[in-house]
């Protein structure tokens, strides 16, 4: 073994207590990043995640400028479907209209969707609560989000009173609760089949088309490709979409971005302050270990490996904890409920690529913390090391 | 073995220059126990710290075993150190947090050489009972006593020993004093720095020293 190596082990085993502290500062040090990120990952999914899923797909071809539908949206919808790449593409049609339940009455969003389109283009199916999903063969069923049937006060099966202006109220049976972590779908729109809702506002075209890709990361690519091919300019990508969520995503990665920083400066902290105080406590065993022929090389070796070793095991320990708790929050994730029944599920994750980052963030960290009282120490006087207290 | 010549050395206190040695001519043979002494402030540490390359001259040429210490680097004056000379300090020099055994066994560690010697050289400075006990489980004369086997450690050329017995009581000094005897009768070269004319005269030659110089 060699000499830095042997005096490295010795003086951290004789220094249990304070090694341990250390290393549990690191160990928060670690897990405050990991946490964070992974939380803030999770929210990040709930919030904009979710939306894009259910609400507005990987990409949606709108209506041209001044323009309410989409002019021919089925050949429309048939040459997006023949792209290769493209998952599923469904056509929606939308416009306002009451509903009333025995007790309530309010204005919403109405959506029609084809079901088994639909199925292939978003997760709505997905996000049935009770209830059924709609079948193409329905007619005045509907799906309505958990905040509204909390509102209306109704649930599966119950009766309800749509009117579109002027026209007859219609009756809908509702078959199905959803629960999708959107705020539109969940509280401020209702959903019943195309035809159904076709036939009510009067429209003859889809007013949106939602398309899934199987990559979303290609959703540029194919902005391009279906302009191209359906000439049509108004194709969006999740991410335009998604663009007034950024102030919000932003607040979470700076919120999370501040945490690791902390966290990273108490490592560093730390660590230097362990390495500095010992290097003080030894001045003149260091001064001694020179005079009998060790090279500064050596003793800056000696603390730097003690940096080293401290860092490394409260990493290890770090991303261990660090990971059962995201492991844990998995399995009972955070179910928020911010408005009325509305619920929203964040479930924390974490890329194996953020976990590297930050570990090796946090080494780097404890190197830096330790090579300034290492290079102290290393260049300790010998004559005044040796008469030192 | 060991020669000197001219040997200065200033150190500064601010813009005063305060002279330690003021040119030091001295030789010193293979297999000598020499005693360097003097009043406090003549120069006898510092003439040791020289020799022992552990601190720098200011002017003047040292030579030990035929390698002038003038022409080494930092890490070459670490390596001569390490390979050539064994200092024994004034205070119980040893690492706490390493056994009696450890501590001799360190500089054969650092030399990358096996220590199996260790436990003989303890059994040489008469504490091979103590191997396994930490410093602060040994009284003053045993923890010096390891310091010696560890001086031993590398079988240095020269075995350098800076007030050894100040800080012993009169029977353990005396018994440091003894294994030095011993030892040198073994071939030893030992340089003794002491303030105490009855355990200078204990070695084979006293070089006095008042105001940086030699008087004999």
């Amino acid at each position: 073994m060699k000499a830095w190596m042997f005096l490295a082990i010795k003086d951290l085993s004789k220094r249990k207590r304070e090694t341990l502290m250390v290393i549990l500062a690191i160990t928060i040090g670690v897990v405050g990043p990991l946490f964070t990120t992974a939380l803030n990952n999770g929210m990040q999914n709930a919030f904009v995640g979710t939306t894009v899923d259910v609400e507005y797909g990987h990409l949606q071809i709108q209506p041209n400028t001044g323009d309410t539908t989409i002019h021919n949206s089925e050949s429309v919808l048939s040459k997006v479907m023949g792209i290769k790449g493209i998952v599923g593409a469904a056509p929606r049609i939308s416009s306002g209209i009451n509903i009333e339940s025995k007790t309530e009455k309010i204005g919403i969003g109405f959506i029609g969707i084809k079901p088994s389109l639909e199925e292939k283009a978003s997760t709505l199916a997905e996000t049935i609560d009770r209830g059924e999903y709609l079948d193409d063969k329905d007619g005045n069923d509907l799906l309505i989000g958990t905040a509204v049937a909390e509102i209306l006060k109704v649930d599966v099966g119950d009766t309800v009173l749509l009117q579109y202006r002027d026209r007859p109220k219609e009756k809908f049976r509702i078959k199905g609760v959803i629960s999708t972590g959107s705020f539109m779908l969940d509280r401020y729109a209702i959903i019943a089949n195309y035809d159904t809702v076709k036939r009510i506002v009067d429209e003859d075209e889809a007013n949106l088309i939602v398309i899934r890709l199987e990559n979303h990361e290609e959703s540029k690519r194919f902005k391009t490709l279906i302009q191209k091919e359906t000439t049509l300019p108004n194709v969006k990508t999740w991410q335009e979409l998604s663009a007034g969520m950024a102030s919000m995503i932003e607040t979470f990665n700076s919120i999370s971005l501040q945490t690791s920083a902390i966290s990273v400066f108490v490592a560093a902290i730390a660590i230097s302050l362990i390495i500095y105080t010992t290097v003080k406590n030894k001045t003149r065993e260091i001064g001694v270990l020179k005079a009998i022929g060790g090279r500064g090389s050596m003793i800056l070796k000696i603390y730097l490996a003690e940096a080293l070793f401290i860092g490394m095991i409260g990493i290890t320990l770090g991303t261990f904890i660090g990971l059962f708790l995201v492991n844990g929050m998995q399995q009972n994730p955070i179910v928020t409920e911010p408005e009325y029944g509305m619920k929203l599920i964040i479930t924390p994750w974490i890329s194996m690529n953020s976990v590297v980052a930050t570990d090796l963030a946090i080494l780097l960290t404890c190197i830096i913390g330790g090579i300034y009282p290492a290079i102290i120490a290393a260049k300790t006087n010998i004559i005044k090391a040796i008469w030192s207290g | 073995m060991i020669e000197l010549e001219g040997l200065r050395k200033i150190y500064y206190m601010g813009k005063i220059e305060v002279p330690a040695l003021r040119g030091i001519d001295l030789e010193i043979d293979r297999g000598e126990f020499v005693a360097l002494m003097g009043p406090s402030g003549s120069g006898k540490s510092t003439l040791l710290n020289m020799i022992g390359l552990l601190d720098t001259p200011t002017a003047g040429k040292i030579v030990i075993d035929g390698v002038d210490i003038s022409s080494l680097n930092e890490d070459e004056r670490a390596d001569f150190r390490l390979r050539k000379l064994g200092f024994v300090f004034q205070f119980f020099s040893l690492l706490m947090e390493l056994k009696a055994i450890e501590n001799v066994a360190l500089p054969m560690i650092m030399n990358e050489k096996g220590y199996d010697r260790a436990e003989s050289l303890l059994e040489l400075v008469g504490i091979g009972d103590r191997a396994l006990h930490y410093p602060s489980e040994l009284s003053g004369g045993q923890q010096q006593r390891v310091a010696i086997a560890r001086a031993l450690a590398n079988e240095p050329a020269i075995l350098l020993a800076d007030e050894p017995t100040a800080n012993l009581d009169t029977a353990s000094a005396n018994q440091i004093l003894e294994l030095f005897r011993e030892l040198n009768n073994r071939g030893q070269t030992i340089i003794m720095v002491t303030h105490e004319h009855d355990l200078g005269e204990k070695a084979d030659r006293i070089v006095k020293l008042k105001d940086g110089m030699v008087m004999q």
